[in-house]
């Protein structure tokens, strides 16, 4: 019965790195609801299994969750996870028919011999078969949530003190080759409603297309990956174009992917000089309307700019006149009551405060505005494992604001570069200077550099071969010569199924001494009769071959003390080196 | 023309003694867990074109290469084996017979089945290298010297993706006896006495030099003087089974059949006369069979 | 190593019953696994010089009974004769009362006879009217038994037949060892035997009983009884410990602390051939011990 219970523990260990990735999933996305039920399935029908046929369902119920986790879940980690989880389930199904035959461990062997020996020919499929667009788009609903990061209120006036979270937000790996912008702008959330307080972000409509189909070999690849957040919008930054149908840009100049997750996004952008398309359309009315009444001081003093002619005088004005006044940078600014009072009174507060109060004045002087936030620097990290990477933190957000020029469209302007920030923490600085040298790293800090990068490397090489590459790399390969393509691919196919074959029949090293020295006799061209034990079937092979009988003695005699003797772990390791010697004597001589 | 492709599925195999499974005898299509295979990998490609995943993908391309490779995974399962008969036992008609069927394969193999057509199912778990014997079930239903219908042999190992099988016909007979049914039989009681040490009967004066064991010494100790203790053996009876009269032969055989067997195990001794053949009263496992094999076959 | 104290006993045992190596080996595995020894043969071919010249090299007390159709179970277990000088009965114990027995020609006798012989062998004692009596330590049997097609005879039943641990058969030697049995005869009595005492044999068996199984051998027993127990009759629980037993005694013999399949393989045939033929040797058909042997794979 052992080895009935071998069969059912590999599938009992598939569970658990299903059920961890499952737990990652977010509930919003429509692949989340099936992938759970059908984990659960494989879990009850194997509580309940009675007939082989039910354990062989179990295998297969694995391996399709592991294959809907695989759409969803990108990661290093994941992927690992995924590919133990196909190992245990294939191991599974294997135990059901080789019944005590193998050992777990040769399980395990015997399902990776497996999987190696599919794989030429799954490659085959994976490089030559077409890649195609979705067959159908799905209305994706956008989820809310409140993980720590970026709001899409934007109310600094409620926030009497800042403190700034440690936390990774995003990392960025760029193509070989790009140096890593140190002060850049990475744009996520688009506010453009203003209540007199707060800056509000409108989710934006369901309308996909907003970048149309991914455009094909142009610029350079930016590999993403994106912790979990409360938005859909991911930092970009700005210009860069979409790659694969989940991802699009709103006409705001927000970029969404997937769906807003509480799982981890791993995605690629190209890189392009291009101005981006959301930087030209004209404002809205909402961007154009006038804050409310309730602020007498900020619209009196607006009242005095709005003569200027053009926006760009009035925005150079109203910097002139920050200038002139002596705000402060500061994370305490303590509860402000409305925007008049920072702006006239305190006149302390942080990027928030310096974005929200231009972007108000600005409207009020009929000046389209509108506020951004997102994250501004990052910090570069240079793992051992290979190419520097940006990686942005929580501490790293910001806020700014885009004005509209005519002539100029979208011109990001940042406030809070006019305050003066005596009296700081050097880290609380906005303009951070790019790179900083930390010397004092954590040791956890420094590992999860370290597996960030990594992960960062399996996310742009993995993810980098999509349709757009596959045209590439065929194109290259096969030139005008298209036709070609099919003959290689079933000429590729046929060899990668000889390979698998041989690979399944090669690779196999059985483990068992008797085993071996069988092989070893089938060879010389000894084959067991009805019922021969051992020491006869040697003795007789002996008599065949009289030149090798002393070393076919001696085997035989080795593989009876293995097998039966009481043997102290020394005395077994002995006699088993005696044996691996006589075997490869005995191979030699052939 | 649709006659001829059809062939090799129907027609009836021809006996001989044994059958080495290669590409000409052996068939195979995917099992009904293959088909749901396909469909799997047809539903993760979906959602890999869906969702532009490369791991989904990947995996689909997988189960696909997989299946491919069950393919000749399964067929090598069975291909090079050989089927041989071995020497069957006699057995009763409409009863379960075990025939013997060694299997010689030069290397170990998966897990298999073999039934004889239309008869129960027996898994071998594991073939060894070397020769490994199996006795098959089935129920003949007429006596005398029978050939089992054919030996199929199927494996769905090691992924049970496909069916592979093969069909055999093979030219060992068995010995099959009557069927066994109570009824009547003639008897003839051979007359026959012989004097023995199984019971004591009667007493006699000891005589000079008898040994102590023959002296009752329980009548000594009553006083009585020294006697010797006579022993006869009990009648052992023999009879000589024939069929009855007014019964007919095939009935009479099955009855006799029954009755040789009941005999047997009583420990009696038994003879046996029909048609032209007579046994003479005997006993033991070889004497039985000889009986019941002239049953079925005379 | 025993077999260092065993060699010269085999040796000089065979030296007795020229050609007959094996036999012999079996033979002495029978009285180191404690069991009992049944003889099939013809008369004359060296039953008899066979039993007491074991009994010879372990310094064994001896005794011949010699069945015959007359002969009552009192005659060998002994019984209470009375004694009118006392007026009481008193034990006079039969030939039972000795270590090595050796009961020629069982067959002749009447199965009342037999069975009283069998259960003493079995018991290790005698009960007579109502009193039981212990045999001596050790207590070893060799039964001898003519051919079956021998006239006025009563084969041992089927199920007596499961309490001799063996059965043997010496057959005729060959050419060159009759050659020399003419050319030098012997004599079984003469005192050139090397000798190792009473005690040295129970130790002998004691550690025999402990000599190493490893479980891939057991399992090899244990398919032997289950393959023998597709066909009736099979092999009864005492077969397999038997088996087990003898395997043991013969790896002793053959100088090792654990038993492996070969010592199993090579008492298979006198350990189980009689419990499987019912007591009919097949002259013609391959032995059941052959067939059984075949049947289980032995590559362990």
């Amino acid at each position: 019965m052992s080895h009935q219970r071998h069969a059912s523990s590999l599938a009992w260990w598939a569970l658990p790195p299903l059920l961890l990735q499952c737990i990652a999933l977010n509930w919003s996305a429509p692949l989340t609801w099936p992938t759970w039920a059908l984990v659960l399935c494989a879990l009850f029908k194997l509580l309940e299994c009675r007939r082989p046929f039910d354990r062989r369902l179990v295998a297969l119920l694995q391996l399709l969750s592991t294959g809907l986790l695989a759409a969803q879940l990108q990661g290093l980690l994941a992927s690992v996870l995924q590919l133990v989880a196909v190992l245990l389930a294939l191991a599974g199904l294997l135990g059901h028919e080789l019944a005590g035959a193998l050992t777990f461990r040769g399980f395990l062997q015997r399902s990776l011999q497996l999987l190696a020996a599919a794989l030429p020919l799954a490659l085959v499929l994976f490089l030559f078969v077409p890649r195609l667009p979705p067959l159908w788009t799905t209305e994706l609903g956008a989820a809310r949530g409140a993980v720590s990061g970026l709001s899409p209120d934007l109310d600094p006036l409620s926030i009497a003190e800042l403190t700034l979270v440690e936390g990774s937000a995003a990392r960025v790996l760029l193509a070989e080759g790009q140096t890593l912008p140190m002060d850049a702008y990475w744009r996520v959330l688009v506010h453009e409603q203003f209540d007199g307080r707060r800056w509000q972000h409108r989710d934006p409509p369901v309308s996909r297309g907003g970048s149309g189909p991914p455009r094909v070999g142009e610029g350079t690849s930016q590999w993403w990956v994106v912790e979990p957040s409360a938005t859909r919008a991911v930092p970009w930054d700005g210009s860069a174009l979409t790659t694969s149908p989940d991802q699009w840009i709103t006409p705001e100049g927000e970029l969404l992917v997937g769906v807003a997750s509480r799982q981890r996004r791993s995605f690629r952008l190209q890189s392009t000089q291009r101005v981006a398309d959301w930087q030209q359309r004209p404002p809205v009315s909402s961007e154009r309307q006038s804050p409310p009444d309730s602020l007498p001081r900020l619209k009196a003093l607006a009242r005095q700019f709005r003569p200027l002619p053009t926006g760009r005088e009035r925005l150079e004005a109203v910097e002139s006149w920050f200038r002139g006044q002596p705000f402060r940078y500061s994370l305490q600014p303590g509860a402000v009551a409305d925007l008049d009072a920072f702006l006239f009174d305190q006149q302390e507060g942080f990027c928030g405060h310096y974005a929200s109060a231009l972007a108000a004045l600005m409207r009020a002087a009929d000046v389209p505005a509108r506020v951004v936030s997102g994250y501004q620097g990052g910090h570069v990290v240079q793992p051992l494992s290979g190419n520097p990477y940006l990686e942005l933190r929580q501490r790293d957000a910001h806020a700014w604001v885009e004005l509209w020029l005519e002539g100029e469209g979208w011109q990001r302007v940042d406030p809070t570069l006019w305050a003066t920030t005596t009296g700081l923490p050097a880290a609380a600085v906005v303009a951070e200077s790019g790179q900083r040298q930390e010397e004092n790293v954590p040791w956890w800090r420094w590992l999860q550099w370290q597996w960030w990068g990594l992960d960062l490397a399996w996310t742009s090489w993995w993810l980098s071969f999509d349709q757009a590459s596959q045209q590439a790399w065929q194109q290259m390969l096969f030139g005008a010569q298209l036709r070609w393509l099919g003959v290689t691919a079933v000429v590729s196919g046929f060899v990668a199924v000889a390979g698998g074959w041989l690979v399944l029949h090669m690779g196999i090293r059985p483990r068992s001494s008797l085993v071996q020295s069988l092989r070893l006799l089938t060879r010389l061209g000894v084959v067991p009769l009805q019922g021969e034990s051992f020491p006869r079937l040697c003795r007789r092979a002996a008599r065949m071959h009289p030149d090798r009988a002393t070393l076919l003695e001696a085997m035989a005699d080795q593989q009876q003390l293995l097998a039966h003797a009481p043997l102290t772990p020394t005395q077994r390791r002995h006699h088993l080196r005696q044996w691996r010697k006589i075997r490869s004597r005995l191979g030699r001589r052939r | 023309m649709l006659h001829r492709t059809a062939k090799p599925f129907f027609k009836p195999s021809r006996p001989c003694a044994e059958l080495k499974l290669g590409h000409r005898s052996l068939y195979i299509i995917p099992s009904r867990f293959g088909v749901l295979w396909i469909a799997a990998a047809g539903l993760l490609l979906l959602v890999a074109i869906q969702t532009g995943s490369n791991s989904t993908l990947l995996l689909a391309f997988v189960m696909l290469g997989l299946m491919v490779l069950a393919m000749f995974l399964t067929h090598d399962t069975l291909q090079g084996l050989t089927l041989r008969c071995a020497q069957p036992s006699p057995t009763f008609a409409g009863e379960p017979a075990d025939y013997p069927v060694q299997l010689e394969s030069s290397s170990a193999r998966p897990r298999c089945s073999l039934r004889v057509q239309g008869h129960v199912v027996v898994e071998c778990d594991r073939i060894a290298a070397g020769t490994t014997t199996l006795s098959l079930p089935w129920i003949a239903e007429n006596r005398g010297w029978q050939l089992p219908p054919p030996v199929l042999i199927e494996t769905i190992a090691p992924l049970g993706l496909f069916i592979c099988w093969g069909r055999w016909q093979p030219q060992q007979p068995q010995l099959i006896w009557p069927r066994r049914r109570p009824g009547p039989v003639g008897e003839t009681h051979p007359p026959r006495s012989r004097d023995g040490l199984e019971e004591w009967q009667d007493l006699r004066p000891v005589r000079e030099g008898e040994r102590p064991a023959l002296v009752d010494w329980a009548s000594v100790a009553r006083g009585r003087p020294l006697q010797a203790k006579v022993f006869n053996d009990p009648e052992e009876p023999e009879v000589i089974l024939a069929p009855a009269s007014g019964v007919a032969l095939e009935a009479a055989r099955e009855h006799l059949a029954d009755r040789i067997w009941r005999l047997h195990h009583s420990g009696a001794c038994y003879g046996l006369q029909i048609r032209t053949i007579t046994l003479a009263p005997s006993k033991g496992v070889r004497h039985r069979d000889a009986c019941l094999e002239a049953l079925a076959t005379v | 190593m025993a077999a260092k104290e065993l060699l010269p006993l085999l040796d000089a045992v065979s030296r007795v019953l020229l050609g007959k190596e094996h036999q012999v080996r079996l033979a002495f595995s029978c009285l180191l696994a404690g069991g009992h020894l049944l003889i099939e043969d013809r008369p004359g071919m060296g039953k008899s010089t066979l039993a007491e010249a074991l009994a010879r090299v372990f310094a064994l007390a001896f005794k011949r009974v010699s069945f015959t159709s007359d002969l009552l179970p009192a005659d060998i277990t002994g019984l209470n004769v009375f004694n009118p000088a006392e007026a009481s009965f008193r034990f006079q114990p039969g030939p039972l009362f000795t270590q090595v027995l050796l009961a020629d020609e069982i067959n002749r006798a009447s199965p009342r006879t037999q069975s009283a012989l069998l259960e003493a062998m079995a018991a290790g004692r005698v009960s007579v009217d109502g009193t039981s009596h212990a045999l001596p330590k050790p207590f070893f049997v060799i039964a001898t038994q003519n051919s079956l097609d021998q006239v006025g005879t009563s084969p041992l039943p089927e199920a007596q037949l499961d309490r001799f641990l063996m059965r043997l058969s010496l057959g005729f030697p060959d050419r060159a060892s009759e050659r020399a049995l003419l050319q030098v005869g012997f004599d079984p009595s003469s005192d050139s035997f090397p000798r190792l005492g009473p005690e040295a044999l129970q130790q002998l068996q004691h550690r025999c009983s402990s000599q190493h199984c490893s479980e891939l051998l057991i399992d090899y027993i244990l398919d032997l009884v289950e393959v023998s127990r597709q066909r009736q009759p099979g092999l009864s629980p005492r077969a397999s410990q038997g088996l087990l037993a003898a395997a043991r005694a013969w790896s002793l013999l053959d100088g090792r602390d654990h038993v492996v399949v070969d010592d199993v393989q090579a008492v298979v045939p006198a350990v189980v051939e009689h419990r499987l033929d019912a007591g009919c040797p097949a002259r013609h058909a391959s032995p059941h011990s052959e067939a059984l042997l075949q049947a289980v794979p032995a590559l362990r």
